[in-house]
């Protein structure tokens, strides 16, 4: 039955009863497709807002909790601008929504703003941190790669479980736009992969298991080593360029640990071959034009990126070669030892292990290690202990993974992204709710199995299932979630901080929180006329790189964890204070009526309200406004002077850097 | 505790020289006055109005410099090597100038200054994920989320420092941030990226001179007084807050302590012309001047792969920093109030895994102090033959911080986040290592 055909008659009657959260889908139905119309997601949209309304407020009542007053307009303007497009609105934007009579304005402002592609970029911009938050170097090259392709996939609309699933088993060649990017930033740590994973998309910290047992919660290091299986065999390389100025391009493989030895194997031969020539031609005749294609490749990748995402199996290797640097040349029996290895690992075949046969044989395996130069030994004794270690996979709640014709990342995507699954929907839920509230329904947001801070848990759970019944549509829950009575209200009136963190906590009261790097950013190019260009151009796109940069740097970038609510730094203050773009506001972006701000014939006022309107999204009070002119003129302060003075007093305002 | 100054018997007469008043007050404020007082003392240090008790008196105010090893370094490549054993790695032991102890051939220099060191080898804790890790061993208790805990620098600062100097109490150079927690916003670490280049943004602005910065902040006032209330009310306070201390900092004569210029090349070569060396050469600097507390952090120890090549590296840049830091604070005559922390958020494996590398091990790791009043040449536990176990002295992080505050005259069961839930400065449970006090 098609959602649509339900809901039709219902939208009509909405405004008279709340309608019941229908039944989670069959399990062995797909989801469903997230194919609505605007009007029929608006219409499920206000239901599932209702339904948070109703939860909270009899949770409000039950705790004798007074919900803070609803916001203004001008503050929900800017709080829903901020929060879904990453930044202010613009001066007659606010205009415009604070003129508006229509009673269904802010329904309109939701769905334009949903409709709009920063809301895909700024969406893309809070999971590529949340994803890439324990990566290391390569950072920045992997963020550029995933961002572009997360804004498309949620400016498109793709249901969410699509795009993790894409996420999980991105293979092949990784360019400009891609979901290997998570994968790739991993690459030589699956065990990090794995935490990330589980933490970010299941709201599980297993990574504490990968080196001992949970200490608190029940997760056991082989359980931990069993789900990181998944990952293993994924191999993420550099392709060289093809010819001058071509695109950076990686290439990300499940390769799998026997041919991860095998080809580690052939790069030690290739290597030491220089001074072996009759292991060399033993190995010629063994191999054949593939294995020397092979080999060149590789060659290729070392020599045109020596420091570039090494390959996982030559870690070892090469640590080896820098401690025995002087031994270049091997003995002969060194040598043939080697071949031999090589010949065994072709020879077997595709996912079977090459060195069972020559394990149950412990003497001779026991003879051809001896053999082997102390490099191979290297190699096959990280192969035998990623063997041992993820040999065998198996799936958080312990079902095991069974191969069915699907590759063991494909299988986990399934298994993430099935309804069934008790972890998924929660977190992704959980944390869209935190996205807009400050702080999701149940604490932390990404441990949620182990978390005692709970609010209205059967919230969490309605919402999860309807976020799978509407297909995983993130669009479709935010707008709900932007759509609540809870989401309208301003912030805490309550001078005493336990009764006010109370209140917030409950949702009856809206945090306030400053203003991310991103949001800043943005903010303060639009304020400034810096935005003038079109975001994507290769001059705007470098300028507010270079922005986020400097005010990622008076932040501080914070470890990945807790946020605080408020950062304010001596740093902060001094750029905002002291620094070009809040001194030098652009001529050419002051608005034309801007020009003395006394002359005769124009009320000063007016020129007021319209900073006001565009840095902080309201008019000015008469209060405000009043004494402003009064100190501008006792001051004698004119024209440029004047505006900058006046500009700079709202950049450094705490109402402009807070997202309230 | 430095052994230069020592009385024989409280008799002032028979040493060559009177000693200075700095000596004096410096044994005043670590207590020294208790032990030994006779009527003579007695007046003569009231003459100089100095408190005879133990605490802060108006003895030299204690600071803090924290060498912070990001990532996790690994016993076996400093402070504890197993040199010729399985876990031992390829480097060998050097001996040092203290009868019976050794430390990794990746510090000479360290191991030649090694009687002004003391070393816990059985540092253990359960946390052995970087970020627990790290709050753990920056704050002296494992996270909690109802609990914003202060990091040490931030506690240094707020109870020993000087909060309304011209320089921020508490500076930590390069490195994740980390927070002042309940103590809020006036000990909040001042960060700075670079030591070698320029605090950014701190001249006025050109064509704004103090006045009209005045009155731009009069103007911006206008606007922010609407917000002094309520959920808002806190975050004004903190900008405003904020602000005073960049302007306290952009209108001081000691602004010029953040430029390394004035030091002398050779200084600056000893200390190691990378980030970091120039770092702890701007840390000794602040603590000259008058900063609390300062922090500087050198990333990269976690070695799960090619572990010895990078131990070497980072060892190259740690031990000529921490070499020159010594020699130059006692120099000054800095490092009995100067207590000199270096350590990171756990040790490594005693296993090297097949990637040349060692990964993560909370169990018994290595933290070496210097300064401050600790009893130098002090070796604290002892580790197992390979190293994967402790012999003798587990020392948990709640009795280093509680050895900390010691060491520097704060009283550790001061409670704090009384609205939501009290918490001590330093863990209760914590024991001070009598070993280490003088």
């Amino acid at each position: 039955m098609r959602i649509a055909e339900l809901l039709l008659p219902l939208a009509a009657l909405l405004p008279l009863f709340v309608q019941e959260a229908p039944p989670p889908p069959a399990t062995d139905a797909p989801p469903a497709p997230a194919a609505l119309s605007a009007t029929e997601r608006a219409a499920v949209a206000r239901r599932l807002a209702v339904q948070v309304d109703d939860a909270l407020e009899a949770a409000w009542r039950a705790e004798g909790i007074e919900p803070a007053p609803t916001t203004d307009d001008a503050t929900w303007l800017r709080r829903l601008s901020l929060d879904l497009r990453g930044t202010i609105p613009r001066a007659e934007e606010a205009a415009s929504f604070l003129a508006d009579a229509r009673p269904d304005r802010r329904e309109r402002k939701i769905d334009e703003y949903l409709a709009d592609p920063s809301y895909g970029a700024y969406q893309a911009r809070r999971w590529t941190e949340a994803l890439l938050a324990d990566g290391g170097s390569n950072g920045e090259r992997m963020e550029g790669m995933l961002i572009p392709w997360l804004a498309d996939q949620f400016s498109a609309g793709v249901p969410f479980p699509e795009t993790v699933r894409s996420l999980i088993t991105a293979s092949g060649l990784a360019v400009e736009s891609s979901p290997g990017a998570f994968v790739l930033t991993y690459h030589d740590s699956i065990e990090t992969l794995t935490g990330v994973t589980a933490k970010v998309l299941l709201g599980l910290q297993i990574q504490c298991a990968q080196c001992h047992d949970h200490p608190s919660d029940h997760w056991k290091q082989e359980q931990f080593n069993r789900f990181a299986a998944f990952f293993s065999g994924v191999h993420g390389n550099y392709v060289p360029r093809k010819g001058r100025g071509g695109p950076v391009t990686f290439k990300l493989e499940d390769r799998g640990p026997a041919a991860e030895l095998l080809a580690a194997l052939r790069r030690l031969e290739k290597r030491a071959g220089s001074s072996s020539e009759e292991a060399m031609a033993a190995g010629e005749a063994m191999g054949g034009a593939m294995r020397g294609a092979m080999a060149e490749a590789d060659d290729a990748v070392e020599e045109e990126a020596p420091g570039a995402l090494a390959p996982m199996a030559s870690a070892g290797a090469m640590a080896a070669m820098e401690e025995g640097a002087a031994e270049s040349a091997w003995s002969l029996e060194q040598a043939a030892a080697l071949t031999e290895l090589i010949g065994r690992c072709k020879a077997a075949p595709a996912g079977r292990d090459p060195l069972a046969e020559l394990e149950a044989d412990a003497p001779a395996f026991a003879a051809l290690m001896e053999q082997l130069p102390a490099d191979a030994r290297v190699l096959v004794d990280e192969y035998t202990e990623r063997r041992d270690k993820f040999g065998v996979a198996q799936y958080l709640d312990g079902a095991p993974f069974v191969a069915e014709g699907k590759s063991r990342r494909v299988a986990l995507a399934d298994w993430m992204v099935d309804p069934k699954n008790p972890w998924f929907a929660t977190a992704i839920v959980n944390r869209l709710f935190a996205q807009l509230f400050g702080k999701g329904l149940v604490e932390p947001i990404d441990d949620l199995s182990a978390a005692t801070d709970r609010i209205v848990p059967e919230l969490l759970q309605a919402l999860a299932n309807e976020f799978m019944a509407s297909g995983g549509d993130v669009r479709l829950l935010l707008g709900a979630l932007v759509r609540t009575g809870a989401y309208a209200r301003g912030n805490s009136p309550l001078e005493g901080v336990v009764a006010r963190e109370r209140q917030e906590r409950w949702f009856a009261a809206h945090p306030v929180r400053s203003m991310d790097a991103d949001q800043l950013t943005d903010s303060l190019r639009r304020v400034l006329g810096r935005d003038a260009t079109a975001r994507n151009d290769r001059r705007g796109g470098k300028e507010r790189e270079e922005l986020l940069e400097e005010v990622q740097r008076c932040y501080g970038r914070e470890p990945a964890g807790v946020r605080a609510n408020w950062i304010a730094r001596i740093p902060q203050a001094l750029f905002l204070m002291n620094g070009a773009l809040a001194n030098t506001p652009d001529v050419k972006a002051r608005p034309r009526i801007v020009r003395d701000l006394d002359a005769a014939g124009s009320p000063p006022r007016a020129r007021v309200n319209t900073l006001f309107l565009t840095l902080l999204g309201r008019p000015a009070e008469e209060a405000e406004a009043e004494a402003i002119v009064a100190q501008l003129a006792a001051a004698q302060t004119r024209g440029v002077a004047a505006y900058e003075d006046l500009v700079w007093a709202l950049l450094n305002t705490t109402e402009f850097r807070a997202n309230r | 505790m430095d052994r230069g100054h020592g009385w024989s018997d409280g008799a002032v007469a028979g040493r060559s020289r009177l000693w200075s008043r700095r000596e004096l007050l410096g044994w005043a404020a670590r207590g020294g006055a208790g032990a030994l007082l006779t009527p003579a003392l007695l007046s003569l240090l009231a003459q100089h109005g100095v408190a005879a008790a133990t605490g802060r008196g108006d003895g030299p105010r204690k600071k803090l410099i924290l060498l912070w090893l990001e990532g996790g370094p690994s016993q076996f490549e400093t402070f504890d090597p197993k040199p010729g054993t399985s876990t031992g790695g390829p480097f060998r032991a050097l001996p040092t100038d203290v009868p019976g102890w050794s430390f990794c051939e990746t510090l000479p220099k360290l191991a030649a200054r090694a009687e002004r060191l003391a070393v816990i080898r059985t540092m253990t804790s359960r946390e052995g994920t970087h970020a627990r890790a790290r709050e753990l061993l920056h704050n002296g208790f494992a996270p909690n989320p109802s609990v914003p805990f202060p990091a040490f620098g931030a506690i240094v600062a707020h109870e020993i420092g000087d909060l309304d100097h011209d320089l921020p109490a508490f500076v930590q150079i390069d490195g994740p941030p980390c927070s002042s927690g309940y103590l809020g916003v006036a000990s909040s670490p001042f960060r700075v990226d670079d030591p070698t280049a320029n605090i950014g943004n701190l001249p006025y602005f050109e064509g704004v001179d103090p006045a009209r910065l005045d009155r731009r902040e009069a103007l911006r006032e206008v606007v922010d007084a609407r917000l002094r209330r309520g959920a808002t009310r806190e975050a004004v306070e903190a900008d405003s807050a904020q602000r005073k201390r960049a302007r306290r900092l952009m209108d001081s004569a000691l602004r010029g302590v953040f430029s390394l210029e004035g030091e002398s090349d050779a200084l600056r070569d000893a200390y190691g012309r990378n980030k970091f060396g120039q770092g702890v050469l701007l840390a000794r600097r602040l603590v000259e001047a008058g900063v609390a507390a300062v922090e500087v952090v050198l990333d990269g120890w976690d070695s799960h792969d090619h572990n010895s090549s990078k131990h070497r590296e980072l060892c190259a840049m740690l031990d000529p920093a921490f070499a020159a830091l010594l020699d130059d604070l006692a120099q000054r005559g800095l490092l009995d109030e100067t207590l000199v922390v270096c350590m990171g958020e756990f040790g490594r494996t005693p296993g090297i895994n097949a990637r040349e590398g060692r990964d993560h091990w909370p169990n018994n790791f290595s933290v070496a102090l210097a300064g401050g009043g600790v009893k130098a040449g002090t070796m604290v536990g002892e580790t197992d033959e390979l190293g994967v176990a402790i012999g003798k002295r587990p020392v948990q992080v709640a009795d280093l911080f509680a050895t900390f505050a010691s060491l520097l005259h704060i009283d550790g069961t001061k409670e704090f986040n009384k609205e939501r839930r009290p918490a001590t400065l330093v863990d209760k449970n914590g024991i001070p290592l009598a070993e280490l006090l003088g």
